[in-house]
């Protein structure tokens, strides 16, 4: 069981910041353009360095010749894998302290003998301008020899197919064993079996890969960077042979993360480049390059088996489920781990069996992207539980609600179901929310709607011993001060830690300053990833907030002639909670403190729950700190004549336990519905025999502003989530229900169903044929 | 990206002067939707850009006698404001181009040069009999849009003229007649076309007098759908005819297999779209 480290939120008698839609100290830099992104950064005597990449997807390198290249003016450096020799990116989680790896091949810094995939780096050229360093990019003469190549899982797991990671493509495995799924479908009155498809999608952040690197004065490779993780500076300083204590990450502003920047990115390359070079060094990837080069969600294929009774219970469910992790490692095997765990979804079914594979190909890498793995789990079970319906000839929210799990239940890995449970609430809520149904325009067009439930983890696995830190501390002015190594990606990280220390410690907004993504001058604070930040940075926060209230709170009573639980904390004033007339400023007490020696800051960690590793064989152990859930609505338009959608209504309500900043929070869940749209219709990073057809956004579409119709966000507050003042997390679940969504009201309105993503209107017409011929 | 000379010539005269050596290489600009992009890829390589931006005479929208004379550099923007530009196909494929940004810069002129497969202007202009008016320091030249067109990315423009207007001719008044267009794209906007339908139709009573039909996005360049429109001409509405023309338009057209769609389905929507533009003029002229 887990041991739960709950903070005491009873402490706070009234709420005066939390929960409002605070414009975000981070709005205004924004709007006005003022705020400053990784690659808006510049030096004195920088260069600007280029990657060169492979030209095939498979192939061993004779030579690298790079003679014409640096002798080209304004070359300063040409550097290739014998710059480096034997690095590795690393694969594994910074800060993990147990993993399951099982593949071979790790990814190179730069390769040297082979090629897996299109793309993949060769040599970097550092020159004095972007122009020239692309040129010399043409000067490098690679030889190659083509190699024979695989490009789906299934082929990779054949005998004899060419071997991408050593020893035999398979990157990870995952199985899940609860009860026994092949006795108790034995019982079902009726069983369904289908399969589903997902894409290779782009993270498509407005700001693509970017850095700038450096010896400061004192040794220290410096690396300013767009990431979500700047406890990478450990890897880098294993790549180049550093000490850990040598490289130094400093964040800027994330121009949207989403899982692609939680990998090394650009570091490495400028990193190697400056310290050969002796002077700072930026790069920026090309937007084709970032589509190119970098990771991208996996593939899936899922099929489930699953028995019910003839009156809609799930008795038992068989799940298959095969990612393709493209040519490298990364974080597949935890890719694929979410989404074995999170294979039959918010349902309560006694007798489960996941069988799951990440196999390597010569297809771009896949690693995390919101939802990681858990995503593409949930548009197989939510369209599963329709097709299921279906045959039973019920109501699909019925047969929902009838196996939705509920407080106490476990998970298919034997994880008890902590807290509130609202799935119901929230789909009957998101449901109702549409409201009146939309007249078809024409005879041609049909009107559906589609719901999907889910549940998602927040917090990162519990083995892998999770914690943040965060500083808070007081000025002799009144103003506050948080350090917290959070990098902030868009998402209103750094704004959500000085709501809550305004909060605690009465400071008006305006008042406080945070210092973050800094790894050696905050207080590390972990990754910008797995819906976590609010949950472990918040809670850090929260409780080194807490601890300067309990020293200045202490002393205020004594002043105040009080009880210390009598002291309240608002608008820069301590006070006597029943009579505020009795009060001290915050500057006269702070003063009263530093008099006297007290301290006006914390250093506060904030541990997760730890847990063992899941049993190997078959699954079972605890996984995750806590849940979300919730649901998403649409309704859609289709053409019966021509297969195009439009979404014409668009509902998300998750209970997020609490919401820090009701705006924020709802603008998560707007942005959720938006990049689900398009993982729903539009998008796809197309590959076809290792080459991507989708270069750039003129073939990779992203919906536009026309496309996606207004969103509603209900968002509703239990309380009890395992973040501050129980908040859970919403970043990553608000998009994982959407696409489901949306492939079940088309399916609703066509009477039949695609079962690949996207929906193109050509996939959309073939599924009514067949159903008209039917 | 390769450094090219920029020419701002303030007149046509000096435009002209420019382009006279006919080098291939130099190269008119106008909004550069389509030319800076070329060149970023690598798809041109001009050793000069002679810019018409400033160029007065290639500007403004007036009628002589009739036709319709639309400035060379009239902006797709322009087209969604301008009284005189009302025809419904030209507003409709205005309206679906691009997204606002990049309307605000492209020209019709460039569009026409581009002779895109997918051009979405170029559909309606074939259906609206345009002529390209082309001038040089030989002189001028009036070429049908369909004769004007000669593949992708290939026009009979020579490298040393400048495409001054488009005309359109008058429509007969005495009979109504009415255009449209439909864009089929993956997406609502600044999307590349699967396929794309222009009609114009005019009506005498219960008879379809004449018909125009052209098809973007099925051909190595937008063409008429002739035999199609054929079957049509002079003969009474029905929906059977209209089932019937736009049976034929599919069959006519060249579609291909692409990222977008396959060409099977081109074809379908061909169809489909040929039948539903030809029903919506026809009751618009109601
Ligand atoms: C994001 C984006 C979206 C787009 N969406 C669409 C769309 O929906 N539909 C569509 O059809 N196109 C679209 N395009 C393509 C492009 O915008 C159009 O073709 C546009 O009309 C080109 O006009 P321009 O003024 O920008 O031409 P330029 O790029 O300046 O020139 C294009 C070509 O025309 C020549 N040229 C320009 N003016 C003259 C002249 N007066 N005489 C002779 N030659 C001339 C140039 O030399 C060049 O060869 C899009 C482009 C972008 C970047």
């Amino acid at each position: 069981m887990i041991h739960l480290d709950q903070p005491n939120i009873a402490d706070l008698p009234a709420l005066r910041h939390i929960g409002k839609p605070l414009p975000r100290i981070d709005a205004m830099g924004k709007v006005t353009g003022a705020t400053k992104y990784a690659g808006d950064y510049t030096m004195p005597n920088m260069l600007h360095a280029r990657v060169l990449r492979s030209k095939y997807p498979s192939a061993k390198i004779q030579s690298v010749n790079a003679a014409r290249a640096r002798a080209l003016p304004g070359v300063v450096a040409v550097l290739t894998a014998d710059d480096l020799p034997g690095s590795q990116v690393a694969t594994d989680i910074p800060g993990v302290t147990g993993t399951a790896k099982r593949a071979g091949t790790d990814a190179p810094v730069l390769a040297s003998d082979r090629v897996r995939f299109m793309g993949e780096a060769i040599a970097i050229v550092a020159a004095e301008t972007p122009e020239i360093a692309q040129q010399a990019l043409d000067l490098i003469e690679v030889e190659y020899e083509p190699l024979p190549a695989v490009y789906t899982p299934e082929e990779a797991m054949q005998p004899g197919a060419p071997i991408v990671t050593e020893p035999d493509n398979i990157v990870a495995r995952w199985r899940i064993v609860k009860g026994d799924a092949e006795s108790a479908m034995k019982s079902a009155d009726v069983i369904v079996e289908r399969t589903y498809r997902t894409q290779f999608i782009d993270h498509a952040y407005l700001e693509p890969e970017a850095g700038i690197a450096w010896v400061d004065e004192n040794g220290v490779l410096t690396i300013r960077v767009s990431t979500q993780v700047v406890e990478h500076f450990r890897s880098i300083a294993a790549a180049l042979q550093l000490p850990q204590n040598k490289v130094h990450i400093m964040g800027a502003m994330v121009g949207g993360g989403f899982g692609g920047k939680e990998d090394i990115t650009v570091e490495l390359f400028i990193g190697l480049a400056a310290l050969k070079t002796h002077r700072p060094v930026k790069m920026v990837y090309s937007r084709e390059e970032s589509i190119l080069a970098h990771c991208k969600r996996h593939p899936f294929t899922i099929t489930h088996k699953t028995g019910v009774t003839r009156n809609g219970r799930l008795l038992a469910s068989q799940v298959s489920v095969m990612a393709d992790s493209g040519a490298y490692v990364y974080l597949s095997p935890y890719v694929l781990l979410y989404a074995s765990a999170a294979a039959v979804g918010p349902y309560k079914v006694n007798h489960v069996s996941v069988d799951a594979f990440a196999v390597a190909t010569n297809n771009t890498f896949t690693s995390a992207f919101r939802g990681f793995g858990a995503a593409q789990a949930c548009v197989a079970y939510e369209q599963h539980m329709d097709e299921i319906a279906r045959a039973l000839d019920m109501d699909p929210r019925e047969l929902r609600r009838l196996n939705y799990v509920q407080a106490g239940d476990t998970t298919p890995n034997g994880q008890a179901i902590r807290g509130a449970v609202w799935l119901d609430e929230c789909a009957k809520r998101a449901w109702d929310a549409l409201g009146e149904m939309s007249e078809p325009s024409s005879p041609h067009i049909r009107i559906g709607r589609g719901l999907a439930s889910y549940m998602q983890s927040y917090g990162r696995i519990t083995w892998f011993h999770d914690t943040s830190q965060a500083w808070v501390g007081l000025e002799m002015d009144g103003s506050a001060v948080i350090r917290c190594g959070v990098p902030d990606i868009g998402g209103g990280q750094m704004n959500t830690l000085a709501q809550i220390t305004a909060e605690v410690l009465g400071v008006p907004m305006d008042r406080i300053t945070v210092y973050s993504t800094d790894s050696a001058l905050t207080p590390l604070a972990g990754t910008t990833t797995a819906t976590r930040q609010m949950y472990m940075s918040g809670n850090a926060t929260y409780q080194a907030a807490m601890a300067v209230r309990k020293t200045l709170g202490d002393r205020a009573s004594q002043h105040l002639e009080c009880e210390p639980d009598e002291v309240d904390f608002a608008d820069s004033t301590v006070f006597v909670k029943n009579d505020p007339s009795q009060n001290i400023s915050l500057t006269a007490l702070i003063a009263m403190c530093a008099a006297e020696g007290l301290p006006r800051a914390n250093l506060s960690l904030f541990k997760a729950p730890f847990t063992d590793k899941l049993d190997p064989e078959t699954g079972q152990g605890d996984l995750f700190p806590d849940y979300t859930f919730g649901a998403h609505a649409v309704e859609v338009s289709v053409d019966m004549e021509t297969g195009e959608v439009r979404v014409l209504k668009s509902v998300g309500c998750h209970d997020i336990g609490r919401a820090i900043n009701s705006a924020a929070a709802a603008g998560q869940i707007e942005g959720g519905a938006a990049m689900g749209l398009g993982y729903a219709l539009t998008e796809d990073v197309q590959i076809v025999n290792g080459v991507t057809i989708t270069p750039s956004f003129a073939e990779y579409l992203l919906p536009t502003a026309s496309d996606i119709p207004e969103t509603r966000t209900i968002i509703l507050e239990s309380g009890t989530g395992l973040g501050p003042f129980g908040a859970k997390g919403i970043g990553e679940p608000c998009f994982t229900p959407v696409a489901p969504a949306i492939a079940n009201a088309v399916a609703k309105a066509i009477g039949s169903r695609v079962h690949q993503l996207p929906l193109t209107p050509e996939r959309v017409l073939e599924a009514i044929d067949q159903s008209t011929h039917v | 990206m390769r450094d090219f000379d920029l020419l701002q010539p303030k007149t046509l005269t000096a435009a002209l002067d420019a382009l006279a050596p006919n080098d291939p290489a130099t190269r008119p600009l106008a909004g550069g939707t389509d030319m800076i992009v070329d060149i970023r890829s690598g798809r041109a390589a001009p050793t000069a850009l002679v810019s018409l931006q400033e160029v007065a005479e290639l500007r403004g929208i007036k009628r002589e006698n009739g036709t319709l004379q639309i400035g060379a550099a009239t902006t797709l923007a322009e087209f969604l404001t301008h009284p005189d530009l009302a025809h419904q196909a030209l507003y409709q494929a205005a309206y679906n181009f691009a997204n606002p940004m990049v309307r605000n810069l492209a020209t019709i002129a460039g569009n026409i040069n581009s002779a895109s497969p997918a051009g979405d202007m170029l559909p309606p202009l074939l259906v609206l009999d345009a002529q390209i008016e082309l001038v040089s320091k030989s002189g001028t030249r009036l070429v049908a849009l369909d004769q004007f067109l000669l593949g992708p990315r290939k026009t009979v423009r020579r490298a040393d003229e400048v495409i001054a207007s488009i005309r359109i001719p008058a429509l007969r008044p005495q009979s109504p007649v009415s255009t449209g267009f439909y864009k089929l794209g993956l997406r609502q906007a600044d999307a590349i076309s699967i396929i794309s339908v222009a009609v114009r139709l005019e009506r005498d009573g219960d008879t379809i007098r004449d018909v125009r039909i052209a098809l973007g996005a099925v051909a190595p360049r937008p063409i008429r759908a002739t035999g199609a429109e054929a079957v049509l001409r002079g003969q009474p509405f029905s929906e059977n005819a209209l089932k019937e023309s736009a049976r034929i338009a599919a069959q006519e057209c060249a579609p291909i297999d692409d990222l977008r769609a396959s060409a099977n389905y081109r074809r379908r929507m061909i169809q489909v779209y040929v039948r539903r533009m030809l029903e919506q003029t026809w009751n618009k002229t109601l």
